[in-house]
C-alpha cells in the first residue's frame, strides 16, 4: 500500500460508520472523490483540507468533527 | 386496480413505480418521493421544461387513495404517453449526445433551485420525434448539504464513454450498450484508451483517473459521502464539474461521413421515371387511410418515411446504417420534427428483450406492433445478403400483423447483382413466382405494380388474418 492509501483508509475507518443519506444508485467511491478534482480550484482546495484535515486526524493532532460542524462546510444550499 | 400492468423495467429505484391503466402510463410514488414531486412542481425551470417539450408532461392525478395500492404508495402521477418507446443501443452518436446534454442542462436547472437529479441513465430519455424528453421525474430531489453528484459515474458509463468510443475510436457504441445495460465500466473503458488518447478531451480525468480512483477505493468500506460532506463538499463543484462535462460532449464530433449506405441515394440504380412511380405507389397506400403507427424498415434517407408521416401519427424509421439514421436524424432535428423517430435497426439481429429476466428493456414488437410496414429496396438484403429465407422473412412481416407496402427486387436488378457476385446463389426460390406464392399466403395483394425497369415490383397487401 502507498503512504496516501494508508491515510486514507486509515482517516475513513475513523470517520466511522454514521449514516449518511444514500441513494438507490451506487455512486462508486471513487468516482464520488474524483468529483473533488472535477469541480475546478475550489474542488482542488477542499482536496487539500481532505488530506490534510485526515492528516491530523491519524495524528491524533486534531480530534474528529462532527460535520455539521465542520468550518467551510455547506450551509444548506 | 385490477386492470393495472406494472412496467417490467421500473424497479430499480423503490421510490416510484411505473404502470399502465386503460392506455395511459401512470407512476405510484411512495410518501418521501412525494415530498420531492412537491419540491419539484415550486421549481421555475419544472413549468419551464414542460412547456418546451424537453420534460415529460405530469401531472399528480387527485383524489387518490393509498389504502386502494396496498398502503406503501403515498401519490400517483400521470405522464405523458411516449408514442415509442427506443432504447440508446437504437440511438444514433448525435442522439445520444443530445439526450446527454439534456441530462446535463437540467441537472444545471436543478442545482439553480436547490435541486439535483439522482441518476444519470441514458434510458431516463426518450424522443417524441427527435425532440429528447427527460421522462424520470422522481429523479429529481433536494440536494442533500454536501452529497456528490451520485450519477456521475452512471453518466460516464451510459453517456460519455459510448459517446467517447465513437468520437476517438471510431467504433459504434450501439453494440456496447445493448451488450451491458449499465454501460462501460471505467476500468474497462480505460484499457481502449492508448497514449495519444490519453491527451484527448476528458480522457486524462474521466477515464484514467476516474478508474483508478474507482480501483484504489473500491475495496474501501468508508463512508465516501461522509467523508466529502466532512471536506466541505458543495454544489459549486457539481456545477463546475457539469459545465466542464458539457463543454466536453458539445465538443465531440463523428469522425466517420462515409458508410457504405449513406451515399445509396444518390447512387442507387432508379430512372427518374421508376422513382416517381415509386413514390406515387407509395403515397397512394398511404393516403388510403389514417394510421396510427408505421415502420419504415430499411429507410435510408428517409424519403418514404416522410410520405408515411403525411398520414400517420408516428413514424419509426429504422436502418441498420447508423449514419444513414444519424443524417436523417440532423435534418429531422434541424425541422424540429415531432412524428417522425429514427432509430439505428438491423431487423436481421433486431433488439431483444434485456436485463432482468429479459423483460427490462422489450423486443421492438412488445414495444407497439405498426398497422403499416413499408419494405422497400430491403428484401433482397434481408435474403441474398443476410441469408434469411424468403419464406421466413415473408412470414416474419405476416408476423407483424399490419398492411404492407414491399417492393421486390428481383436477382437482375444491379445492386442484386453486386450482393451474390462474390458468393454462391443458394436461393433457389428467390424469384417473383415464390414471393407471390409466400406473400398470397398471408396477405391480400391490393395493388401490384412493376416498375419499368423490370427487375423491381411493387405490393401494397393486407393481412389475411390480423395478429
Amino acid at each position: 500500500m502507498t503512504p496516501i492509501k494508508i491515510v486514507l483508509s486509515a482517516a475513513l475507518f475513523w470517520l466511522g460508520s454514521e449514516a449518511t443519506a444514500l441513494a438507490y444508485l451506487d455512486p462508486g467511491s471513487g468516482s464520488m472523490f474524483l468529483q473533488l478534482l472535477l469541480g475546478g480550484v475550489a474542488g482542488v482546495v477542499m482536496l487539500l483540507k481532505f488530506y490534510w484535515h485526515r492528516l491530523l486526524v491519524f495524528f491524533r493532532i486534531k480530534k474528529e468533527e462532527a460535520p455539521n460542524k465542520t468550518p467551510g462546510a455547506p450551509d444548506g444550499e | 386496480m385490477e386492470n393495472d400492468r406494472t412496467e417490467p423495467g421500473s424497479f430499480r429505484d423503490r421510490q416510484s413505480r411505473v404502470f399502465y391503466r386503460d392506455g395511459g402510463v401512470f407512476r405510484y410514488l411512495s410518501a418521501a418521493a412525494a415530498a420531492e414531486w412537491q419540491a419539484l412542481t415550486a421549481t421555475r425551470f419544472f413549468k419551464r421544461r414542460m412547456v418546451e417539450g424537453s420534460l415529460v408532461e405530469t401531472r399528480a392525478v387527485e383524489g387518490f387513495d393509498p389504502s386502494a395500492a396496498g398502503g406503501y404508495w403515498a401519490a400517483v402521477l400521470r405522464h405523458e404517453t411516449i408514442p415509442f418507446i427506443s432504447y440508446p443501443y437504437e440511438w444514433t452518436f448525435g442522439m445520444l449526445k443530445d439526450a446527454a446534454l439534456l441530462s446535463l442542462d437540467l441537472l444545471d436547472d436543478a442545482l439553480n433551485e436547490g435541486m439535483t437529479v439522482k441518476d444519470a441513465s441514458a434510458y431516463n430519455v426518450q424522443w417524441l420525434g427527435v425532440q429528447p424528453v427527460f421522462i424520470d421525474i422522481p429523479s429529481f430531489e433536494r440536494l442533500k448539504p454536501g452529497a456528490p453528484w451520485a450519477g456521475y459515474l452512471q453518466f460516464c458509463r451510459l453517456f460519455l464513454y459510448p459517446l467517447l468510443l465513437q468520437a476517438y475510436k471510431d467504433v459504434p457504441f450501439q453494440p456496447w450498450l445493448r451488450g451491458q445495460l449499465d454501460g462501460i465500466e471505467p476500468m474497462h473503458f480505460v484499457r481502449l484508451m492508448s497514449l495519444r488518447d490519453w491527451l484527448r478531451p476528458g480522457v486524462m480525468t474521466h477515464v484514467v483517473l476516474h478508474s483508478k480512483l474507482q480501483a484504489t477505493y473500491a475495496a474501501q468500506l468508508g463512508d465516501m459521502r461522509r467523508a466529502l460532506k466532512v471536506a466541505g463538499f458543495n454544489s459549486n463543484l457539481i456545477r463546475s464539474n457539469v459545465r466542464g462535462l458539457k463543454q466536453l460532449v458539445d465538443g465531440l464530433t463523428l469522425r466517420v461521413t462515409k458508410s457504405e449506405w449513406s451515399d445509396y441515394a444518390d447512387q442507387n440504380s432508379y430512372e427518374a421515371a421508376d422513382r416517381e412511380a415509386k413514390v406515387a405507389f407509395v403515397r397512394t397506400a398511404v393516403q388510403s387511410r389514417r394510421w396510427m403507427r408505421i415502420w419504415d424498415l430499411g429507410c435510408n434517407t428517409g424519403d418514404y418515411a416522410r410520405i408515411a408521416a403525411e398520414n400517420a401519427e408516428y413514424v419509426v424509421a429504422m436502418d441498420a446504417d447508423p449514419l444513414c439514421i444519424e443524417r436523417f436524424y440532423l435534418k429531422l432535428r434541424a425541422e424540429r420534427h415531432r412524428t417522425i423517430l429514427p432509430l439505428v435497426m438491423n431487423l436481421v439481429d433486431a433488439s431483444p428483450g434485456l436485463g432482468w429476466q429479459g423483460k427490462e428493456r422489450k423486443t421492438l414488437v412488445e414495444r407497439g406492433r405498426p398497422d403499416l410496414v413499408l419494405c422497400l429496396a430491403l428484401i433482397h438484403h434481408i435474403v441474398l445478403r443476410a441469408h434469411i429465407p424468403l419464406a421466413a422473412f415473408v412470414e416474419s412481416l405476416a408476423a407483424l400483423g399490419a398492411a404492407l407496402v414491399i417492393e421486390f427486387v428481383t436477382k437482375e436488378d444491379p445492386m442484386a447483382r453486386r450482393l451474390l457476385q462474390n458468393k454462391q446463389d443458394d436461393d433457389t426460390d428467390y424469384d417473383l413466382p415464390h414471393f407471390e406464392k409466400y406473400l398470397c399466403e398471408f396477405f391480400h395483394i391490393d395493388r401490384r405494380q412493376p416498375l419499368t425497369s423490370g427487375v423491381r415490383t411493387l405490393y401494397f397487401a393486407a393481412p389475411r388474418t390480423s395478429g
